[in-house]
């Protein structure tokens, strides 16, 4: 969009897609430039991604942001269905359109040691943290070794990352959650990313460990700016809407949908 | 041809619109940051979220599936009840510069006149009050108050006696016979009405296999439903005095001249902006390109044109 006024111009954007990386099969990294910079973006916070062209599909698709420069950004994108497919299919130079950053991200932790517990995709908003503060530990974990290739692109850009996997093909055999017993709750905070099953297994042990710990959501959503309300979740607070109360909640809070 | 300026501004009943397009019911956020500005430069009004007189939760489960050029969605009418709206959310909205539709869901008539006489203190906040008649009549075995003319006339008229302001009757599409559901909703006291709402539909999971939606039907819009909408309105319009706001699956400059050929005075454009927040400029500018070009001075040039 080209609009007159700075809200709306940096709502949505037309942005072009400058490289697509495959790192393993059906999971892409694509890089996309902007004609004007993109504001400050914390890490959860998400963008929705659709193609320019026709109606079908007709919605954009919720991403974290993995990387950002002045006005380029970055995005891990799995192949999960036929929006996706067509995402990932789609040629270099190809121009989308992009709206966010939106939402709420991990709130910043001083003086407080930051465990990052990611499952597979999860690893997306880490991947921004750390280019953004270099002391947090990252923890990732993959099933096994058919992810090896998220696994060794996502190392060169954390150096130390914890990698474990359930088979033991690949690093430590193993979840992340091994970690959150090593953690101590007054010193250390967790934000955890990556499939529900992993979040709640995270929440569980955090809050037996009374480990602060944040959480970022993934959620059906339409708009991602607060209208629809598609993507709500029950909290302690009642519904919340993930694209704008969330995605990231304190995980004490969720209380899931089921 | 003499060139002639082209106004935007339409009339819906006596309510003046800088611009036909309407931002339809359910599907905008009510927070301030959305109801000014250049995002808003060709919105004519807004609809609030759907109100009842009690705080509503909506449905439980998954409440989004998208479908070829379409959206299905089962929100169950999610709202924070209409004191918490008019002590928290009109102050929010109304600091914008964008006209308001108060929807209201059509409950039972005691909470119905409830919730009327409640936004009534605040009347000169909002252009116009759309009666939402799609909704289930618990008292009569569940059936939508707009299914049946005698039942959509009994809704109308009650709100017609605890409402003054202008009144919009929003028609559900399926009902045996929408042209009389029209003229039974005008002869009642609407000024005017909304063309239509979204079509019940279904989604099926194959690998649970059972239906996607914890109640099992849900309201299909988007794209894919323009051509029945259009048929509504070109029934609906050809069947009634006061004006019609067409509604259902609009996303282009050529929805909205089509739609206003077939008889519409306006329209609401709902799904397509989760999608495309810049639709509303543009379809906006391509109207008044559209309208410069054939030489009109007013959208309402085109009304009903496509009849004659």
């Amino acid at each position: 969009m080209c609009g007159n006024g700075p809200w709306d111009s940096l709502l949505e954007r037309e942005v072009t897609l400058t490289k697509k990386k495959e790192l393993t099969k059906n999971l892409f990294v694509l890089s996309f430039e902007s004609q004007d910079p993109f504001p400050g973006i914390q890490p959860g916070q998400f963008v929705m991604l659709r193609t320019s062209l026709g109606m079908d599909p007709l919605l954009g698709r919720p991403f974290a942001v993995c990387g950002t420069g002045e006005s380029r950004l970055e995005l891990l994108v799995a192949v999960a269905g036929r929006g996706t497919r067509i995402l990932c299919s789609l040629p270099e130079r190809e121009r989308l359109v992009l709206r966010g950053p939106l939402g709420n991200g991990f709130p910043p932790q001083p003086g407080k040691r930051v465990y990052c517990l990611a499952g597979t995709t999860g690893i997306a908003p880490f991947l921004l943290a750390r280019q953004q503060t270099p002391k947090i530990h990252v923890h990732l974990g993959i099933p096994g070794r058919g992810w090896g290739g998220l696994a060794t692109w996502a190392a060169e850009r954390i150096p130390g990352l914890c990698v474990y996997s359930e088979d033991s093909s690949v690093g430590i055999g193993g979840t992340p959650l091994a970690c959150i017993d090593q953690l101590e709750p007054l010193n250390d905070v967790v934000w955890a990313c990556g499939p529900t099953g992993m979040l709640k297994a995270v929440q569980t042990a955090c809050e037996r460990r009374k480990i602060p710990c944040w959480i970022s959501l993934e959620t059906r959503m339409a708009c991602g700016i607060g209208g629809c309300h598609g993507c709500v979740v029950r909290t302690v607070a009642g519904l919340r809407k993930t694209c704008t109360d969330g995605p990231v909640f304190d995980s004490r809070e969720v209380l899931w949908n089921d | 041809m003499i060139d002639r300026p082209v106004s935007s501004s339409i009339s819906i009943g006596g309510v003046l619109l800088r611009s036909p397009l309407i931002i339809a019911s359910g599907t905008w956020p009510h927070e301030p940051e959305y109801w000014k500005g250049p995002i808003c430069s060709f919105v004519g009004a807004a609809c609030t979220k759907a109100l009842t007189l009690r705080p509503r939760e909506g449905n439980p489960g998954i409440r989004l599936w998208e479908t070829p050029c379409g959206l299905l969605n089962s929100i169950g009418l999610q709202n924070p009840g209409v004191d918490s709206f008019l002590r928290d959310d009109l102050p929010k909205i109304s600091s914008g510069d964008v006209g308001i539709v108060v929807n209201v869901a059509m409950e039972s008539e005691e909470e119905t006149a409830e919730v009327l006489a409640r936004l009534s203190v605040f009347e000169d906040r909002f252009l116009s009050m759309e009666l939402n008649i799609s909704c289930p009549n618990v008292d009569a075995g569940g059936m939508a108050w707009g299914s049946d003319p005698v039942l959509a006339a009994r809704a109308v008229d009650l709100a017609r006696q605890c409402w003054r302001g202008p009144l919009w009757a929003k028609l559900p599409p399926q009902c045996g016979n929408i042209a009389e559901v029209a003229r039974a909703v005008e002869e009642a006291g609407a000024d005017a009405l909304v063309v239509a709402n979204t079509w019940l539909g279904m989604a099926m999971d194959p690998v649970s296999e059972k239906p996607v939606f914890s109640r099992n039907v849900a309201g299909l819009s988007g794209p894919a439903i323009f051509p029945l909408a259009l048929r509504l309105v070109w029934e609906v319009s050809s069947s009634v005095h006061i004006p019609v706001i067409g509604c259902g699956g609009i996303s282009k400059t050529e929805d909205v001249i089509s739609m206003m050929l077939a008889g519409a005075s306006a329209v609401a454009i709902g799904t397509f902006h989760f999608s495309d927040l810049g639709c509303f400029r543009n379809i906006g500018r391509g109207l008044l390109e559209h309208l410069a070009a054939k030489g009109y001075s007013s959208p309402m040039d085109l009304i009903g044109k496509g009849k004659k």
